[in-house]
Order: structure tokens, then sequence, then C-alpha cells
């Protein structure tokens, strides 16, 4: 069964045609890519698959249900969780806080037993240790206590992911995880994302703009260029698509002009 | 019908005074995002400034309006190098709270140097009556309104005319890249504010000949009010603040002669949170999407 | 094994709140011993009552402030309400102190309802404004209300004393304490932090907002009430601006994400007017120079966004941790 499927997914910025018509479908358990030179609509698609974006028009359905214009806490109760390109980590607060916000949707004690810390203490401790297991589970584990802004880069990134996975996602949503990040550490990215793929029994869809992580890891990729499907296959026939070719060719072109 | 457009031609000069300080906050807030909270307080130096000039130094009109606008023109540099510049990378809000203390520092150190009593200001201006149809216009009314316009008119060439302004726009639509074009953006930052208390310095002398009196707590509510019209005109839009200012100028007369003067005050505010929710960008601004 | 050894954790616990109880208690006798002895005297004592109404706003401006990141410059506005709501159930309906109290913060938690619903939407210093603006207009709506006595002013009976005070001013410390320290706090912090992030984590971040200005404004209210009861007449103009700006002045200084800086901020400050009472502008001259200096020189204010942690425990640490909101 389809777990993630667009209809028509449209955004209008002023007059400027962002995604046009977008029909997409992920199956439970697929491990995909969304590729696309810079601007072609990418992240607008994932803004307004996670409900950050309302569309314009189109159609949003996930696990059979219409999630079109619901807000972004709806989407992740149902099940969704995203990382973001600019990394949008609580920077002010510790790795293990970071986690333990994102295990929000599963907090079962109200507001009137927090006022008065009635009983919270056993589902506290339970929160606290679910994130210290996260954590230890992405390599994380001696960095609970570190500020998160200090973290440098990668475990930033990884850190991100860690948070999006304390939601207890079916669908994770990665935006861009390796930019930013040299070829070591997008390798290690590539293993990390194949290993919690597995383990946590996600589907995932990976945003990328640079071709060689989705390649390795995706077993189905998605071209997008100037908000529309110009691709679909796998990474062979991506590679191999005249289309594609020129979509990135004519980006390369307009660096060099610039 | 009559009484109507008596508080209209009322609101009219009272609004043309708002319109002169709504201009500070705009350009102020165009360049460096701040709502500098201390502007309502350098009006009220300028109407001291005016009334030391005439009382004091026996000055008539004109000098004593340069020389209003001259001070507060340097009150304002000054403000802005020792208090918000060394914020300019910090949160806005703490910029905004500074501005908060800056406007309590200036009026509680008049107020302890001046006492907190008003002072009667001294005639500039002839008071002759003109009876229009049943309407009375002063001539103060037609001075203040005449001496607003030509300001606004002067402002409007320095923006658009000279290279001072072209640069005051360029720093305003992106500071970062004016720097890089070799733009100095402290002096431009400096310039905004000079050019803005000048104005708010005329404004406040203008209101002290036109209500006779003055106090060290005078500039809060036309501070609060001018800021209330620079966003309902668009805050960052010098247009915008003129037509705030007549806007508030005018609605405000009309309660205080239809409704009562009590309510005068909650006009303003209830027309910012209207603008605030329904187009918070000003009656003559443009959307603006928050990048995700 | 080490980190969360539950037993340890427990006992740990249990004697900070033991520690912190019976320091409570043995400040409250202090006090009302010395005033027994006639050491502390009514002057004083009228400023430890404002000292503890200062704490009640202080702390409570912070929730919205400090915590969840919502610049509110219009606390005075609800405390006004509560003052003015807690005086007419007493004063014209007979109601009982304690439900007047009560009265006084459920309407102003509902004025902060229905103020914040349209209003948080606003960011940063529009949002700041549209407060002030809130304020400003109850401050209006009370001027023109001839039932609670317009511009004179509302004369009310004194029902508040320092017990009152320092029983309801301990009470808000420990609640909104509590609640910062749980999951739903955390989710304000969140929203602090990055409201985008937040609402991608399943974080309803408009219903945290009027959360937090309800509570914050409810316990504005009740402070609000308490003062009504203390100084025998209200009127529009105690709660203007300035008293908006002094609450401000507390948050700032305490450290914008610290209840115990907003406590000792309250304390501090109303220690300085008191000295100052004969000199009413240069403290206001000073108030405002300490506004300006704390956020240049000092932005965090006396504490950051730490908490006062005991400095000693008698029970052997294994391994190190930190609170959230605490360090």
């Amino acid at each position: 069964m389809a777990l993630l499927e667009t209809k028509g997914l449209s955004m209008t910025f002023g007059g400027l045609r962002a995604v046009a018509g977008f029909d997409y479908i992920l199956e439970e358990g697929e491990l995909a890519g969304l590729i696309g030179p810079n601007g072609a609509g990418k992240t607008t698609v994932f803004n307004m698959i996670s409900g950050l974006l309302a569309p314009t028009s189109g159609h949003i359905y996930y696990a059979g249900e219409e999630i079109t214009r619901l807000p972004a806490h709806e989407v992740t109760k149902r099940g969704m969780a995203r990382t973001f390109q600019n990394i949008r980590l609580f920077s002010q607060l510790t790795a293990l806080e970071n986690v333990m916000i994102a295990f929000h949707r599963h907090v079962k004690y109200g507001y009137a037993r927090a006022f008065l810390h009635l009983n919270i203490g056993r589902e506290e401790e339970e929160i606290r240790e679910s994130a210290y297991r996260l954590l230890e589970e992405v390599g994380l584990a001696e960095r609970a206590h570190q500020i998160a802004h200090n973290l440098p880069y990668g475990e930033q990134r990884r850190l991100e992911i860690a948070r999006a996975l304390a939601t207890r996602p079916k669908l994770l949503l990665l935006d861009e995880p390796a930019a930013g990040m040299n070829i070591q550490e997008t390798a290690r990215l590539k293993t990390f994302i194949q290993e919690i793929h597995d383990r946590y029994n996600l589907t995932i869809l990976v945003i990328e703009h640079d071709m060689s992580l989705v390649m390795g890891v995706c077993r189905r990729i998605t071209v997008l260029d100037y908000g529309m499907k110009i691709a679909e296959g796998t990474p062979d026939e991506i590679r191999s698509n005249p289309r594609v070719i020129e979509a990135y060719l004519g980006e390369e072109t307009a660096d060099v002009a610039n | 019908m009559n009484e109507f457009l008596q508080q209209v031609i009322n609101g009219l000069s009272l609004g043309s005074v708002y319109a002169l300080i709504a201009l500070g906050y705009t350009m102020v807030y165009g360049i460096v995002r701040l709502i500098n909270f201390a502007h309502g307080d350098i009006y009220m130096i300028g109407a001291f400034i005016g009334f030391f000039t005439t009382r004091v130094l026996h000055l008539s009109f004109i000098p004593a309006l340069i020389l209003s606008m001259a001070c507060a023109s340097l009150l304002g540099v000054i403000i802005e190098r020792l208090a918000y510049k060394p914020l300019r990378h910090a949160p806005r809000i703490a910029i905004l709270i500074t501005a908060i203390g800056v406007s309590f520092l200036i009026e509680y150190s008049m107020i302890w140097a001046f006492s907190p009593q008003p002072r009667a200001y001294p005639d500039l201006l002839a008071n002759y009556q003109l009876q229009l149809a049943g309407l009375i216009i002063t001539a103060q009314q037609l001075f203040i309104l005449g001496i607003a316009i030509i300001l606004m008119l002067g402002l409007h060439f320095l923006v658009q005319k000279t290279k001072s302004g072209k640069a005051m726009r360029a720093v305003s639509y992106d500071m970062d890249a004016a720097a890089l074009m070799g733009i100095n953006v402290n002096s431009v930052i400096s310039f905004t504010f000079a050019i803005g208390s000048a104005l708010a310095g005329a404004a406040g002398l203008l209101v002290g000949v036109y209500y006779n009196r003055i106090d060290p707590l005078m500039g809060i509510m036309p501070g609060l009010k001018a800021f209330v019209a620079a966003v309902l005109g668009g805050i960052g839009i010098i247009p915008g603040a003129m037509v705030g200012g007549i806007i508030m100028g005018v609605a405000e007369s009309l309660v205080s002669g239809f409704l009562s003067s009590t309510y005068r005050d909650a006009v303003a505010f209830a027309i910012l949170i209207i603008i605030l929710l329904v187009k918070p960008t000003g009656l003559l601004g443009k959307r603006s999407v928050e990048k995700v | 094994m080490g980190l969360l050894s539950v037993p340890q954790h427990r006992l740990e616990k249990m004697e900070r709140q033991l520690i912190w109880g019976a320091f409570v208690v043995l400040l409250y006798l202090l006090i009302i011993g010395l005033k027994a002895l006639g050491i502390i005297d009514q002057y004083t004592t009228n400023n430890l009552v404002l000292a503890g109404i200062y704490v009640i706003l202080g702390v409570s401006l912070n929730l919205i402030n400090g915590f969840t990141g919502q610049f509110s410059i219009g606390h005075a506005g609800f405390m006004s309400i509560g003052a003015y709501f807690g005086a007419i159930a007493t004063v014209k309906f007979g109601l009982p102190f304690a439900l007047a109290l009560l009265m006084g913060g459920l309407v102003a938690a509902l004025a902060g309802m229905l103020i914040g619903l349209p209003t948080l939407r606003l960011r940063g210093d529009y949002l700041a404004i549209a407060t002030l603006g809130f304020g400003e207009i109850i401050r209006v709506v009370f001027l023109n209300w001839e039932y609670v006595g317009g511009a004179r002013g509302f004369s009310v009976p004194r029902l508040t004393n320092f017990t009152w005070v320092y029983v309801i001013a301990v009470l808000t410390v420990v609640i909104i304490r509590n609640w910062v320290q749980s999951a739903h706090g955390r989710a304000c912090i969140a929203v602090r932090e990055d409201e985008v992030a937040a609402s991608a984590m399943g974080i309803n971040t408009t219903l945290y907002k009027v959360i937090a200005f309800s509570v914050g404004a409810a316990f504005a209210g009740i402070a609000g009430a308490l003062y009504a009861h203390y100084f025998f007449l209200i009127a529009p103009h105690s709660f203007g601006f300035l008293r908006s700006v002094e609450v401000l002045i507390i948050v700032v200084l305490g450290g914008l994400g610290s209840i115990s800086g907003s406590v000792i901020a309250a304390i501090l400050l109303t220690g300085l007017s008191m000295l100052l009472a004969n000199w009413p502008y240069p403290r206001l001259i000073i108030y405002s120079l300490t506004l300006i200096g704390i956020m240049i020189y000092r932005p965090g204010g006396l504490m950051g966004m730490r908490e006062i942690a005991l400095p000693i425990s008698f029970i052997k640490k294994k391994g190190e941790e930190r609170q959230l909101g605490a360090s």
C-alpha cells in the first residue's frame, strides 16, 4: 500500500510556480530519493508534505488519509518526521534535551499533573531513558549533556535525525542531510541512513542536491526540475537519462556563468 | 456635518504632527529593524529646546525651529552610537528593551532636572482665526500643516534624489550587500537617526506652539501613536508614515469630538491591533513570507 | 547505569525538596518573629508584601517571556484586571478573600486567552507592541468604568497580609518551576528555541503559547488582587506602562529563563526602591540605566538561564546531571 501519495501538488509564491502538479507515490518500506538542481522545488515539496506550507492546490495522502493543509504538529502525530536543510536544532539546549522534547507526542500526563508534578517522576524518567538510549543508538551518548550548538557539524545532523526518530515515525523525510559534509562524512551518513532504515523499519525519502549520496543509498529516484517531475527510476536509469543530464548540465553552465 | 468637518480639520494638523514623528520611526525601522522607543522623547526634547530658545534666548520662530531640529538630531545620533550600535547584532528584543531603557532615562532625567510640572509655551505665531462656512481654522493649524508639508517634501527629495538618500535606500534593502558595495553603513545609520530625530524635534516645537504647554512626559503618547501610524501605513515605507499619521490624527479627533476624549488613547491601540491582525504589513505594505 | 539509577535519583530529589521546604518555612518564621519583636516595622512589612507581589509578577512574566519566548510588555494590564475583579468580588459581592483571589486570577487568565489567541501569531517586537496596546486599552476601559470609580479609583479593604503574599509567592514559584521542568514546559521552551522545529516535533505551538500567556496572566491577576487588598485604593494609573516595565526589568535583570533569577531580582529591586523612596526620579534613572547596561554588557541577566542549585548534597553523586533550564 502506498504510505504517501501526492496528487497534482502545486505551490505558487507570488507569481512564481515553485511546484507544478507533482504526482508521487511512496510505498511502505521504501528508501527513495528526490533530486533536482537548485531551486527545483524539492524543499517546497517537503514543506507541503510535512504541513509547514499549505499547497496552492493538489492533495496529499498519508496511509490512506488526506492530510492536505493539516498543521505540522498534526502531520507529525500521524507518524511522519523530518529534518531541515539548514539544521534547526534547539541550539541552546543539550543533545539529550533536544531528543526529550521530540518525545512530546508520547507524553501521557496532562497539564494539571505537570503543574503539580503529580506522579510524573516515573514517566519523566522513562522519557529521559528512552532519549538517552536513542542517543546511544546513533552514537551520540557521550554528547548527551553538551549544548547542541557546540557539537561538530556532522553530529548536529546526526542529532537532528535522532530527534526526528524520537517522534517514532513510520516515514522519515531527510532534507539534504549531506549538505556541507565532506566525502568521509557523507560516506558515514550513507551507512547510517541504511542502518536506521533497517533497524526502525522506516520508510525514508531523501532530498539531495548532491547526487552521490542518493545514488548510493536509494533504490528509486525521482528527479524534479522547475517544479515538475522530469524522470523517475533506478539510480542507473537516472544516471543515463538525457533530460536529467540536461537539467544538471544547464545548472553547471549557469554556475560557470556566475 | 459641520461638526464632523471641524473635527477633520482639527485632525489634519494633529495628524501632520503624528506624521512627522512617524517618519522617524519608519526610517529607523526600515534601516535597523528597531522600534526606537526613545523617539517620542526626542520629540519632547525638541519641544523643550524650542521653549528655552524662545523664552530664554528670545529667538523668533524660525531660528527656534532650526535649533530644535539640530539639537534633536544630535541627540538621536548620540543615542544610536551609545546604546544601539553595540547591540546591532544582538537579538531584536534586546535592542527593544534597551530602547525602552533609553526612553525612561530621558524622561526621568528631564523630570529630575526640570520637575514634572507643565510649562506654558510662549506665543510664537499670531493667533488669527479664519471663519469659513461655519468652520474655524486657526492660523496655527495652517502653519503646522504648512511646515509639516514642507518638511515632508524636503525629506522626499532627500531620499529620492540625493546620494545619501540612495545609500539609505540601499542599506534598508540589504545592509550586508550595501556594505559590500562600499557604502559606509555606520554613517548611513547615523544619518537616518539624524534626519528622523530632526523631524521629531520640529514636531515637538509645533506641538508646543499649538497646545501651549509642554512637560517631560509629553512624548510618551504621541510617540506610541506615531508608531501606530507608522505601522498603519506600513512600517519602513515613507509615504505610509504620512498617510498613517493623517488617518490617526483624524480618527482621534473624531473620537474625542463624538465619543469622549478619554477614549482618545484607546483608539490608537485599537487601530494598531486591528491592523496587526488584518494586514500586519500596513496599508501600503507588501506581503513577505518567512523562509522555512 | 550510573546516570539513571532510580533509587539514588529519587533520594536526591527528596533531599532537595526537604532542604528547600525547610528554608521556606524557616524564612517565614524568621520574618514573623522579627515582626513580633518589632524589628520589622510597618514600612518594611509593606515593602516585603510588595516584594512578594513582584516575585509573583516577575516569575509569571518569565514564563511568557523567558521560557516561551513570547515578548509581552503588558503585564500590568493583567495585574489590573485581577486587581479590579478581585476587588469587585469582595467589595460588591461580599465574597470571601480567597475566592476573590481566585476570581482575579481567572478573569485575568480569560483575558490572557482572549488576547493571546489572535495576537500570538505576531512575532517579536510586533507582539510586544500589541501587548503594550492591550495594556493601555485595559487601562482606558477601567478609566471609563464608573462602576469601579473611574479615574477617582476604587477603595478596597485591607484583607491581604504578609502570610497570604508569602504563601502565594512560594506556590507561584513551585507551580511554574514544576511546569517548566515537565514535558509540557519543555514544549514551551522548544517554542522559544525554534517554532518551526517545535511544530515539526509534534508540538502544537499556538496551544502552548496560549497556555503560557493565560497562566502568566492568571498569576499576574492574583498578584493584582493581592495588591488591591493591601494598598486600600486602586486606580487605573497604578497599572500603567511604568509598572509593566518594572516587571520587565525584574525578568531581564534576573535572566530570561531563570526563575530564581526573577525571585532575586524582584527582592533586589523592591529593596532598591525602598532605599530610594525619597528620590523617586533618581530611582527611575537607575532603573533605566540598569536596563540599558544589562542589555549591552550582560544580556543573560544575573543568572542567565541557570537556576540556583543547592551547593551541598549529603548524598554522594555518581553522575552529573543537568535538568532542563538548570545547569
